[in-house]
Order: C-alpha cells, then structure tokens, then sequence
C-alpha cells in the first residue's frame, strides 16, 4: 500500500519532475531504452516527429521524454506501463486503419515487441530537454476577441475635412480626411459619358443604351445622376447583376461536378429566388435567414412558404464527391464544405482549418467548429442511392412546393424515383443515338426507342411534383463529436451545438435541441450584434463599386487577412446599414452618388508615389467587364440580347454524369438571354466563363480573379461567337449609316459598342483601318465593318471601364 | 515574392509584360535545392491499371487461384460484388540487366526496364474513380486545389514565352474533368491549356480558339495592330495602367501563340522512323503514340509539364483478360518509345516520366459482371517513372504475397507528388501560395519525399 501510494505520488509528480530533472534511471532500464527503443526511434520516427528538427507531425514529438508525455493532437503518445493504452503502440501494431505509423509500412515483429516492452516496463526515457513539442497552449477566445473584426462595431461620427467643399457625403469625408492625412490629392471627376457607362455596369452589368446616354447628357440638372441611379436601381436587371454577386459567394451551379456529375434540375429556381429577392431588396437579414433555415421559418402563406424553401438550396450547392464509398466521410465532408461556405461567405471567417486542429490563427478552436458542424450534420442534405438501390452514387435532398409537397416528394421518391431516373437517361440516350443514326434503318429504330421512352419518362414526369433542392432537419438531431484530426472515423469528445464563441454577443439565441439549430444559427449571424455579418457584406458591396473592398481580402476578416484601409467608414457603413433596415439599394444608392465614385480613373504620378495601391481611392480603379457583361454586351452589340428573365434550359437532361460527350449538347442549350440566366455545369463551362475569371462554381468566391492572360486575346480574335456578334453589329451600323462614309461609320460603330464618341486619336487609327480593308477603291462592305466592329469589340476601350 | 500586378507594375511598359511576369515571377521562387528534372511529362492511366497484371509479379496468385483470400478485404464497401483470388494468364519474365518482372503485356516497356523505376507499394485514398482521380492530379477530392502541373508552373513559371508552362492532352470533363488541370486559386497563367489531340478530328491537334480561319495571317496583323493601337491611345489617356498593358500584351502573346504553335504542333515535322518508333499510323496504337510524342514536342519547346490522359479504358470490372491486353497493347509501345526517344536525345536526364493511374485492382475477381475482372484498390499498387534524376532499374515497395496492400516501403499518392516536386528542385514543404489566409502546399500537411530512388 505504501509503495503504491509512492508510485501514485511518483506520478502526479512526473511531470513537474521531468521538467526541471531528468529521472534517474536503473541501470537496466537504461540500457534496454538505449539499445532497443532508441536506435528504433532515430530510425523510424524522428524524420516527423523531432522537436530539436522542427518536425511534429501531428503535433508530436518524440525525441524527448516531454515530447511523448505531452503527445500530440491525439494525446499523449505513451501512457507508461499500459501498452495497450498507449497510442504510439496502438499505431505501430498497424491496429487501427487511420493510425498507423511509420506510415511507409509495419515495423518488423520484434520492433514492435520492443516498444511494448519498453512502454509496459514504465516507459524508462533519460531524454531530456524542454525540446518537447510544445503544446499549443489552445486558443485563447476572450484574447481573440479584442481583434478588429470581433469587437462589436463602433459608432464613428464623419471625420472634419479641410476641404469642405468637396465631400458630397459622408463616405467621402471619411475618405478624404485619409487623403489629406497622407498628402494626396482626390483625382478629378470622370466625365460624364464615362460615369453613365461606370455607373450603369456597377448596377445593372449593361451598357447604356444610345437613348439613354443622350438623354443623360442633355439632362443639366444637378440630379440627373440621382434620376438615372433610381432608375437603374428600379430595373429588373440591377438584381440580375446584384444576385450574380450574390451566386458567386453561394458557390451556385446548375450541376454537382466534382468527379459524379448530375444537373442540379431545380437549381434555377434559387438563381431566380436570389435575383427576385435583390431586386424586392429583401433586407439582408431575412435573406440570410431564408437561405439558411427558410424551412423552419413561420409562414404567412403557400408562397412564402415555398420561397423560404427555394432559399435554403443555398446549403445544397456544395460540389460532392457523392461517389464517395465512405459515407460518414462523405456526410463530414459535405458539412466542411458548407461551413466552408458560410464561414467565408457570410462571416469572412475561414473555418475549415479548424476541423482537424484549433486554428493556428483565428481564436476558432475545433471544438467550435463541431458546435457548428454539428448543426449541419443534423441537417439532411443528402438522401440515399440516386438510382438503382445498390448504386454507389448519393442523390441530394429535395423538398415539395405546394400543399403537402413533401409528402408527394416522399411518395414519388418510394414509388417511382428510380425508374425515372432510368427513363430520362435511357431517353437521353435514345435522342443521342436517333441523332447519330446514319442508316435509315437505324433510325427507325432509334426513333421507335425515342418514342417509347419518352412515352414512359413523360409518365413519370406527369406524376413529378414540383419540388426543390433543399435540406431538411434530421429525424434526430444530435451534437456532433469532435473528429480527432478531422478523421470521420476517430471520434471524440461530444460538443454541444453553438456558434463562434469569439463572435459570442449577450443574449444570443441557443440551440433548440428538438431542431437542428440551423434556424438559431440563422438568427445568430443575422443579428445586429455579430460583429462579422454587416461588415462582411457591406465590405462586399463597397468592393463590387470600387474595385477593392474597405478590407481588401472579403472573405477573411481574420488575423490572416488584409487590415481595413478605412476601419472607421467599414463600421460607420455597417452600422448604418443595419440601422436602416440592413437594405442593399439605399446603401449602393448612396455610394454611387458619392464623389469619390465619380473620380476620373486617370493616373497621377505625385500620388501614386505615396500611396501605388490607390489605398485611399484619390481615383477610381479601371476595371475589365466580367465575363457575364462581356457576353451580355457584345450580344447587345449585335442586337441579339433577349432582356426577358429566363427559367430553366436543362429539365430535359437526365441525372446522369454530364462528361465531354455532352458538352455538344449542352452549348446547343444556350439562349441569348443574359448570362445570369445560361446554366452553370460544373466540369463543362462556357468558353466565356472560363476564360473571362468567371467565379469557380465549386467554391464561394467573394473577389473573382482579375487576368491578363493571352486566351482571353485568342477568345476575342477567334471565337466564333465574336466573330458573329461583329457580322450582326455591322449590319446594324452600316444599316444606321447609309452614306457608308467612313468617319461615321467610325462613329456610329464605336457609339453602339462603347457607349461614347471616340476621341480624334481613336476615330483616326479606325477610320484608317477600315480604309484600308476595302478590297476595291471607295468601296465599303459589310464585312470591312464587321472587321471594324470585331477590332473595337477586342480593344481596351471597350473590355474596360474607366 | 512578387505578385503578378506587382511584376506588370515594375516590368518594361508594353509589349511582352504578359509572358514575361509568369516567367520572372517564377524566378522569384525558383530552385529551393538544386533540380535534377526541368520538366515533367506524365502519362496517366485512366481507369487504375492492374499491377498483377502488368509489373507487380506475384506467384501466390496462381497457387492461390480460386481459393478465398486468407485475410479480411481492405475496407472495401462492396464486398458483395468480390468473389475469389483471381490469378493472371500471362507469363511473366525477368528483364533487362537489372532483372525486372514484367508481363508479357507490355513487350516494349520490357525492353526500357532499365532506365525504369518501378514503385510497387503505392497507395491513395477513394476507392471510386473520381476521388482517386482528383487526389493523384491535386492531391484533395473535397475542395478545389491546384493541379500539380499548375504548381509545378507556378514553382517554376515556363521556359518558352510563346507557350505555356503547363499543358493537358485530351483531357475530358469526366471524375473532376478541369479540376484535374485547374489552377484553383493560383494565378491563372499556371492553368493547364487544354489540347486535343487522340479526341480531335483526323487526330490533328487543336488548341481552343488558336485558328482563325476567317482572316487571312496579313489582315489578322492588321487587325492585332489596330487593337493595339486603340489600347495605347487608351493608355496614353490613362497615364499607366499595367492592366492595360497587360491586355495590350496578351493579344501580342496571342498573336505569337498563333505562329508559333502550329509549328510545334505538327507531328510532320517528325522523321518516318520516330512515328513508327511511336507506333503512329498503326492501331491500337495511333493515338497514344501521337500523344506521347506530341508531349515530347511540347517538352522540347519548353513547356514545363505536360499530362496526357490514356483513355479512360482501364478500368476493367468485367472481362479483364480481353480488357487487359488491349489496353495495354494500346499504350505499351508508345509509352517505351517516349522513354527510349527522351533518352537517345539526351532528354531523359532532365525530363520526368511518371506513368500512374489513380488506383490499381483487386487480386480477387469481381463476380458481377460477367467475365470476370478486378474491382478498384487504392490499396497499393505499381506506378513507374523514368529518367529525371530517379534510379534506373529498380524496384521501390512492395504488397503483400497478393499484391493487394502496399505492406513494404509504402508511397503514398501524397510522397509522389512530394518526390515528384522535389526532382524538379523544389521543397514541397515551402512551395506554398497564400490563399484565404492560409498558406497552401500541393501536399497538405502531408508528403514524404521517397528518397531510396533518388539517383
């Protein structure tokens, strides 16, 4: 009893013994430690797991006693005289599938009896050194908290300026006291024709039309450009370009992608809900709400009903790896993207790190991540085989619209899901085969299989009740447990559903444990007390009009990402915003009405010299039309663009994998409405969209990438598309021009494609360009305007807003 | 490390700014040790290639054959659709002066075993082909990363300013399609340019959008000058601008992608003796021969890294024993001649050759088809190299009596991509790029470089 009571007392002072002195050890023990145990560890595991190199894998280290003791981010790595315990014998028996160590293949059978051995006689280790990994002292949230980003938003009043005279509000002065702070001088105003063109992109992602710049040109009145931003604002096509913006950070696409590529049938009615929702100007808290728990939302009526679950396709998005034989990896996968999704989406936070470890450098612990993760994983967003009972394929969830719509879905789901799949692709393939025939044999027979499976598929669809993409609560809701290394297999402790504790606020909602939680965490980030949500977005919508956000990386607000240029204005805006009812018009209303967004774009050496970034907006940064307004606007060139709203183009493809075989097909699927409207398949872009930075569908994008790379020059000198669009432009111009003389040809052309007069410098490099097209004296063809029109369709004047 | 705004900024204004950043920018961050390759060309064996049948020789199987597997299945979530161990029909032999076992499948490649590595205990994770796919080309299946071609241009930019650093051959939209050549969240100049080849038309090679046939080559100039023109005078009004400078750059780029290419794109330009070498003009090898020797080309013309898709023809569930021979008889003698041509230019000391699919096979039949095949491994399996700075004639890890599970000297998908980067000089602990906040790496946080094959 005593010795017992001896060692116990040993133990509990173990650590604090080892720290200042090294045990003593029998002479036994230390040489079956350095004849055995050590040479094996020098051998197989220091290479990763060494302190004094500065490799620990996993956080562990075992080239001192404190390395093991300590262990890594599973625990300590021995627990002496308990091998069976002990985590570092449990990997080198190979026992366990997702720990095994050496990785590179098992140590040899007297290896491994040698280190149970050792750990079985207590784990005798004369190594020393505070070299030990050291232990993360975990993260700190209250510490966290006094970062920028997760204080509560202040209430900065506009700064005083020197020149009164030249703020036209309040963003301006708190601009234009940063400027006279660092000696820079604001740029001049942009002319006018360049700010309609500016101004009319920004909010609508369309040229101005010829009426509309004369007409904006002959207003004088001190606000014709507040005329002009109302009525743009009140066009369909401001949430057209608006909710672009938005389907950018939603990751939306028409298909899944990845490496199982299905379309997304019902994705459209998500990409509509958004544009319908910018342009109602649904305040940003409710529209975050509906996407992220509309179905749990009380509703007055059927519609609202079916809005809000429309809405919530936004967590479906995620582009999965829904062959995934594995499937609680799969389900943690999916919930990593969508925390993925929200984190940098909606609170500029990057959270996945924190699935496998505390994040290095944001206060998120993992704990948090699994608070979170586990709201989701209480959320169904997958549903089982999409066809025949044993396929390896998930399919997603789907909910009814309309009375009792989840009970039909259910109902159509159990009786008949499967064999519809099977005829839509078996039709797909009839059609495809019918097309390929090159006998007439073999077409009538393609043509009676096309008919017979139209015929069953046309049943089935008969009896498809209109339904959306869209997740529902689990049967059971539960907490989720930590996954120790992010592996879906290894779990641990269980964490109660909640949120970001470093983003905490008095009062904040708590989970209803009946429920996922996804409707607490919905009030949670759309609360005026989140210190991340208003900035987020009002940062976004300041980057979309200036060219770069108040925080220049929007989607990370964390320790990692670009400080704010103008703190005070970002929660000055932010506060604003969600005093006035957190509405996206008035707030782009009044930016665009500021001074600061009517600058000349020009460059000015004396200012660059002090601030090269254009940090302090003294000028308006010149951007390149996206792809969508490139597209859109050379199809307004040439007279093609359909401005009706569109709906679906792809409820005829079946849920099959979409591969390069179909890609024929596909490009046979577009119309000339505007880009908004063309479907996003994952794996088979548009040409445009892929070479013009189109956002990557598969991941949320706050800032598209901005290049210069010659594809794009090769797309614009060869693409048939231009060249088309050129063809028809000509007709047009050469239609209004009937003298053919070739300075108003110059004219009329560079009018109808860039919205303005050319300068003299640009109308005499044209007018002798055409000239010299002419393949007869004197004689002009609609195919030398069309050269014409190809050249000003490619050049800078056009592809960029000044 | 300069960013490329930062490099159009501070570059020469005009003219050749655009090929000139993905260049200078790369020299930044070039060489973290010295490199034993400068270029990489990887054949990929779409589909996952059976190792008993073609270089990871195991006589068990046919002591074995019929006889339930000894241990339990590795992990496998059909295990319904497995029957018993499946032995393969072809003789095997010794080969070269270092003795290799190579099937009789694959002839040609029997006679270059000697300038070959073969690892024989790979593995990966994702027993389906999209998974396995999406990890051996970029090391992640769940969230979009760049590709390893495109890291590898990032590292190490292009040594050809007319063409790109990093080209794909025939590479379809399938198991991640352009994820799969995709410079995620690089800067775009490192995507891969798609080209087909063995896809396209009367096998000539096209490169999207690099032919107009609706100018003659003097109007088109004319049409490029103009463009230009109307960009400077864009620029003179604007003071400076490297956007603009970029743009006016990228049609100068373009324009000299459009004369220059072609030209390396031309197999006729090749002598009679190196198409047959290639086994072009003959079936079923044609289109992997045109392939492997356009990647030669490429190569030669200072593209960095070229990956060429097979043909998604590999994957033999059912009816192996037709299936296997003729997929291999498709790509053996064109893959052997690369390496014997590479090495009789002197090219193959610096060019890698890395020849993998995204899986190997079960030694055990799946049962569910018909004839009877093999059903995916991520296991372990066999993948090979060549030339590089990698050991010739050797063979790295193995599997179990079976040739089921990598059990000795294993190498996982992330160590190739590791040992892949450090040939070429670089460390891919330090390769990183800094995204949303993190700074990313090709190998996560994971990646042992396999050094036992370092030459």
């Amino acid at each position: 009893m005593t010795r017992l009571l001896a060692l116990a007392a040993a133990l509990a002072l173990a650590p604090a013994a080892t720290a200042a002195d090294p045990p003593k050890l029998a002479p036994a023990d230390e040489a079956f430690f350095e004849g055995k145990v050590r040479p094996l560890l020098v051998k197989h595991c220091l290479a990763c797991h060494s302190a004094a190199d500065k490799k620990t894998r996993g956080g562990l280290a075992l080239d001192t006693r404190d390395g093991w003791a300590a262990g890594g981010d599973s625990g300590p790595a021995v627990v002496p005289g308990e091998p069976d315990k002990s985590p570092l014998v449990k990997a080198v028996r190979y026992a366990d599938e997702s720990m095994r160590m050496p990785p590179k293949g098992k140590l040899a059978a007297e290896e491994i009896a040698a280190l149970e051995k050792w750990v079985a006689m207590g784990a005798p280790d004369p190594r020393s050194g505070a070299g030990g990994a050291k232990k993360p002292a975990g993260v700190d949230v209250e510490a966290g908290r006094a970062f920028w980003s997760f204080r509560p938003v202040a209430d900065p009043k506009p700064p005083v300026v020197k020149d009164a005279a030249w703020p036209r509000g309040d963003a301006d002065r708190f601009l234009l006291a940063a400027m006279e702070a660092r000696g820079v001088r604001p740029a001049a105003d942009a002319d006018r024709q360049t700010l309609l063109r500016r101004v009319t992109y920004d909010l609508t992602g369309l040229p101005p039309t010829p009426e509309e710049a004369a007409a904006f040109l002959a207003d004088r009145s001190p606000d014709a450009l507040a005329k002009v931003v109302d009525r743009l604002l009140a066009s369909r096509h401001f949430g057209e370009a608006w909710g672009r913006h938005w389907l950018d950070v939603a990751r939306y696409a028409d298909s899944n992608g990845s490496s199982f590529n299905p379309p997304f049938r019902e994705a459209w009615k998500y990409r509509n809900w958004v544009i319908d929702a910018v342009n109602a100007d649904v305040p940003y808290d409710r529209f975050v709400t509906a996407q992220l728990a509309g179905d749990l939302l009380p509703a007055a009526s059927q519609a609202e009903r079916d809005a809000n679950v429309v809405a919530t396709g936004y967590l479906m998005f995620g582009s999965k790896v829904l062959g995934q034989f594995d499937k609680p990896t799969l389900l943690l996968d999916v919930v990593d993207e969508q925390l993925d999704t929200v984190g940098k989406g909606l609170l500029g936070l990057t959270l996945g790190c924190a699935r496998c470890h505390d994040h290095k450098f944001d206060p998120v612990p993992t704990r948090d991540y699994y608070a979170l993760a586990g709201i989701l994983s209480s959320t169904r967003t997958l549903a089982g085989p999409l066809d025949e009972p044993r396929a390896d394929e998930n399919d997603w969830s789907r909910r009814g619209l309309g009375p009792g719509g989840d009970e039909k879905v259910a109902a159509f789901a159990d009786a008949d899901r499967f064999a519809w799949v099977k005829a839509g692709r078996k039709l797909y393939a009839a059609r495809a085969a019918a097309a390929r025939a090159s006998s007439p044999f073999a077409r009538a027979k393609a043509v009676a299989e096309v008919a017979h499976w139209q015929k069953t598929h046309a049943a089935y669809e008969a009896k498809l009740p209109p339904m959306a993409l869209a997740p529902r609560d689990a049967d059971e809701p539960a907490d989720e447990r930590i996954r120790v290394r992010g592996v879906a297999s290894s779990p641990g402790e269980v964490v109660p559903r909640g949120f970001l504790r470093v983003a905490a606020f008095p009062g904040q909602p708590a989970v209803n444990p009946k429920q996922s939680g996804r409707l607490e965490l919905a009030k949670w980030v759309a609360d005026a007390r989140n210190p991340l949500t208003a900035r987020v977005q009002v940062n976004r919508v300041w980057a979309h009009l200036f060219g770069e956000g108040i925080v220049r990386s929007a989607d990370n607000f964390g320790t990692r990402g670009d400080p704010p240029t103008h703190p005070e204005l970002l929660d000055f805006l932010a506060r604003r915003y969600v005093e006035g009812g957190w509405k996206l018009k008035p707030l782009v209303r009044e930016l665009v009405l500021s001074r600061a967004y009517g600058l000349a774009s020009a460059h000015d050496a004396a200012n660059a010299a002090r601030d090269p970034d254009n940090r302090l907006l003294w000028k308006h940064n010149r951007r390149r039309l996206s792809a969508e307004e490139l597209r859109d606007s050379v199809l307004a060139a040439a007279g093609t663009l359909d401005r009706t709203p569109g709906t679906t183009l792809i409820e005829h493809l079946p849920l099959k994998d979409l591969g390069e075989t179909d890609a024929a097909h596909l490009a046979t699927l577009r119309d000339d409405r505007r880009t908004v409207y063309q479907p996003v398949i994952r794996n088979l872009l548009a040409d445009v969209l892929e070479v013009f930075d189109f956002a990557n569908p598969s991941m949320t994008v706050s800032r598209r990438p901005r290049t210069t790379v010659a594809p794009q020059a090769l797309y614009l000198l060869n693409s048939p598309f231009v060249q088309d669009a050129a063809g028809r432009a000509a007709k047009r111009v050469t239609a209004a021009v009937p003298t053919r003389d070739p300075a108003a040809v110059v004219d009329a052309a560079f009018r109808l494609i860039v919205c303005r007069d050319p300068s003299a410098a640009e109308r005499e490099v044209l007018v002798k360009y055409l000239t010299a097209q002419f393949e007869g004296p004197g004689t002009m063809t609609d195919h030398d305007v069309a050269k014409l029109c190809h050249a000003v369709l490619a050049a800078t004047p056009f592809q960029y807003l000044d | 490390m300069l960013s490329r705004r930062q490099m159009l900024r501070t570059a020469a204004c005009g003219f050749g700014s655009v090929a000139f950043a993905g260049l200078a920018a790369a020299a930044e961050r070039a060489a973290h040790h010295a490199a034993k390759a400068k270029r990489v060309i990887f054949l990929f064996m779409h589909g996952g290639v059976s190792q008993m049948d073609s270089f990871d020789y195991k006589p068990t199987l046919a002591k074995e054959h019929g006889n339930p597997l000894p241990f339990d299945l590795p992990g496998l979530i059909r295990p319904d659709r497995l029957g018993k161990v499946f032995a393969p029909k072809w003789k095997w032999a010794r080969h070269g002066g270092s003795g290799q076992w190579v099937s009789e499948l694959f002839p040609h490649t029997a006679k270059v075993v000697d300038k070959l590595c073969f690892l024989k205990g790979v593995h990966t994770d994702g027993e389906a082909h999209g998974q396995a796919v999406l990890r051996l080309h970029t090391g992640e299946a769940n969230f979009v990363r760049p590709s390893v071609g495109s890291w590898v241009s990032y590292g190490l930019g292009t040594l050809n300013e007319n063409l790109p650093g990093f080209v794909c051959l025939d590479y379809g939209a399938d198991h991640g399609g352009e994820r799969n050549y995709s410079n995620a969240f690089l800067p775009a100049v490192h995507q891969g340019t798609p080209v087909k080849i063995a896809s396209a038309p009367g096998r000539v090679p096209q490169v999207r959008h690099l032919v107009n046939d609706h100018l003659t080559a003097a109007r088109q100039k004319e049409q490029v000058d103009v463009i230009r023109a109307l960009g400077e005078a864009h620029l003179k009004r604007a003071g400076a601008d490297p956007q603009l400078d970029g743009a006016i750059g990228s049609f100068e780029l373009a324009y000299r992608m459009q004369t220059d290419a072609p030209g390396v794109l031309d197999l006729s330009k090749e002598t009679a003796e190196t198409h047959r070498l290639y086994g072009i003009g003959e079936e079923p090898t044609d289109a992997f021969g045109r392939q492997c020797l356009l990647a030669r080309r490429l190569c030669e013309a200072g593209v960095r890294f070229v990956q060429v898709a097979s043909g998604y023809h590999w994957d033999h569930h059912g009816s192996i024993e037709k299936g296997m021979p003729e997929s291999a008889a498709r790509t053996d003698k064109p893959a052997a001649a690369l390496v014997a041509d590479l090495a009789r230019r002197g090219l193959l000391d610096d060019t890698l050759v890395l020849w993998a699919g995204e899986f190997g096979r079960t030694p055990v039949s799946q049962v569910d088809r018909g004839a009877p095949g093999r059903d995916h491994n991520p296991h372990g399996y066999t993948v090979w190299l060549a030339g590089g700075g990698v050991k010739g004639g050797v063979s790295h890890g193995e599997t179990d009596d079976f040739g089921y599970i990598a059990v000795k000297d294993k190498v996982h998908m992330h160590d190739l991509h590791a040992t892949v980067l450090h040939l070429l000089g670089l460390d891919h602990e330090k390769l990183t790029y800094r995204y949303a906040g993190r700074d990313f790496r090709l190998t996560d946080v994971h990646g042992h470089v396999v050094k036992e094959v370092l030459a």
